[in-house]
């Protein structure tokens, strides 16, 4: 509660006359007596006209006794409840509040007389009190509100109206039950819900992505089918094409240049086909990876082998990983292998830079901080950074042909190994790939 | 040689390579049962067998044709690309494995390689 305005004190100058009143005798009960104009006032009002006789003044005295008395049993009623208590004029002041809310607040009656709820309580709880307090005033009916104090505690606020005997409104009462314990009970009930919430909310999330996801692995499974039945319908044809190719190629004339060039386009054309399905697989797949342990450097040579004997680039190799040990899935990996080395190709052959550097791929192995590095550095035509920033995703492709799947393929391929893939580009200057990959160990 | 295949086109195209590109004798067989018919009859010196045989599978018919004529060497092809059936084509006895679509190149070589390194160094049959 806050401290507020004074209530002005009763005048004990007559209304009369305006001479100083003299209390009666009589244990001044609150009669007083102008000597001036002979008049007898009690409580402001004025008793018929002429000096009290002796009677009068015994009859007076026993009034104001019980008078007394009952305003008496009345404060004794008001401080022995025990909840809050109080009694306010028609504008909501403060006339009179019972101990208990003396003690409450540490406050005593004198400290509230004549002061407005917005004087002593915080702003937007005085607002509801006021708004309470109009309610009974205006319709004579019952009305309560919560509200608190501004330190924690919060109290049940029901005002009354206080009638006279010809039932006229001529103040509230008020009574204020402590409900503290109640209200930080739902407001520990509101934070679990709002805590249960956000948790809900949270769980919701992660089961929406976990839902997602696995909707996104069964259609990947799915594609994954789907490409590995196509691809293996598709290889079977291409088979026969193949070697029909050979059959028409030792059938014909041989010394046709037409002829020889249109045979050597068939077979180009269904090595294309066969990489392009490759791709695809590669891909697709989603079944997990079946790792070994794996001498790196001589595995990697075996691949590196295989490519040289497939085709006329020649690998400078500075394998320095002896004795490295990973685990690969060696199927997967040497794919991710061929893809960069595919490119790498692919980069030589469109260099423009005059002079023309000599074509050259350096793959290097590594150790450093516990894992396996290795380098794919051609001196090729390079990427430009928007393309460099594309190169990961998924149908994206500078080639003239190609599904746009290698380095998005290559790059599931090292996180299926725990790994990743790194690529750095300059136009005209070549490109660096490296892929880092968890070592096993050291043999 | 025997060659079996369940794709007819596949199998006559082929067919015609090995006996055009290396004079193979050749003798080619759809189905499981045939294949078995025809080792015994004709007692080639090499097998080519695919995996997916319709309702057969080739890696099931090797062993039996390695038990019907033990000195026979026997290539697997398939269109394929899982690793599994490379390691159970060498585990049910197989000396090769290929895919599809071969080259025809890296097929003879491999067949010869294969003969000449064979117990009984037979030449084409």
């Amino acid at each position: 509660m806050n401290n507020g305005t004074e209530h002005a004190a009763r005048t004990l100058d007559c209304p009369k006359c305006g001479s100083a009143m003299a209390p009666l005798s009589l244990e001044q009960v609150g009669f007083e007596y102008c000597s001036a104009c002979e008049g007898v006032w009690f409580d402001g009002t004025r008793l018929p006209d002429g000096a009290p006789l002796e009677n009068d003044k015994a009859l007076l005295a026993d009034v104001a006794r019980t008078l007394k008395e009952r305003q008496g049993d009345i404060q004794a009623f008001l401080d022995s409840a025990p909840f809050e208590m109080g009694i306010k004029d028609t504008e909501g002041r403060y006339l009179l509040i019972n101990r208990h809310t003396e003690e409450l607040y540490g406050r005593s009656n004198e400290d509230v007389q004549g002061k407005l709820p917005s004087d002593l309580f915080p702003a937007q709880d005085a607002q509801k009190m006021i708004a309470a307090q109009q309610r009974t005033l205006d319709t004579g009916e019952v009305s309560s509100t919560e509200a608190g104090d501004g330190e924690g505690r919060w109290f049940l606020a029901t005002y009354f109206p206080i009638r006279d005997w010809q039932n006229q409104v001529t103040g509230l009462g008020g009574i204020g039950l402590d409900v503290t314990v109640r209200r930080q009970a739902e407001l520990k009930i509101e934070q679990i819900n709002t805590e249960l919430e956000a948790l809900v909310e949270e769980r919701t999330q992660e089961l929406r992505a976990a839902q997602e996801k696995l909707l996104k692995q069964t259609r990947l499974a799915m594609v994954g089918e789907i490409t590995a039945t196509v691809s293996h319908e598709l290889r079977n044809p291409m088979a026969t094409m193949r070697s029909s190719l050979f059959v028409l190629g030792g059938l014909v004339e041989r010394g046709n240049d037409r002829l020889d060039r249109a045979l050597a386009r068939l077979e180009r054309s269904l090595q294309r086909c066969d990489g392009i399905i490759d791709e695809l697989l590669d891909f697709a797949r989603t079944k997990e990876a079946v790792l070994k342990a794996t001498m790196v450097d001589d595995w990697l040579s075996g691949v590196l082998n295989e490519y040289e004997g497939s085709g006329d680039l020649q690998i400078d190799r500075r394998l320095d990983a002896d004795g490295a040990c990973i685990q690969a899935d060696h199927e997967r990996l040497r794919r991710a292998v061929i893809n960069v080395l595919e490119n790498a190709c692919h980069a030589l052959l469109q260099q423009t830079q005059n002079p023309h550097p000599a074509p050259s791929v350096v793959v290097s192995t590594g150790i450093e901080d516990g894992r396996l590095f290795v380098s794919f550095i051609d001196n090729g035509v390079g990427m430009k950074k928007d393309v460099l920033d594309q190169c990961f995703e998924p149908l994206f492709s500078t080639k003239g042909f190609g599904t746009g799947l290698g380095l998005p393929a290559a790059s599931r391929i090292l996180q299926q190994h725990g790994g990743e893939i790194t690529i750095d580009s300059e136009p005209g200057e070549g490109t660096t790939v490296v892929f880092s990959l968890p070592l096993a160990g050291m043999v | 040689m025997l060659v079996i295949d369940d794709d007819r086109d596949f199998l006559e195209s082929l067919g015609d390579m090995l006996e055009m590109g290396g004079n193979y004798s050749t003798c080619l067989a759809r189905d499981a049962v045939s294949a078995v018919a025809m080792a015994q009859a004709h007692l080639p010196a090499i097998a080519l067998i695919d995996v997916k045989l319709g309702q057969d599978n080739g890696l099931e018919l090797l062993p039996i044709l390695k038990r019907t004529l033990p000195g026979m060497v026997c290539i697997v092809m398939t269109a394929f690309r899982d690793e599994k059936h490379s390691r159970q084509a060498f585990e049910s006895g197989a000396e090769a494995f290929l895919h599809k679509p071969i080259d025809p190149n890296r097929l003879f070589l491999t067949m010869q390689d294969l003969l000449v390194h064979s117990p009984d160094g037979s030449g084409s049959n």
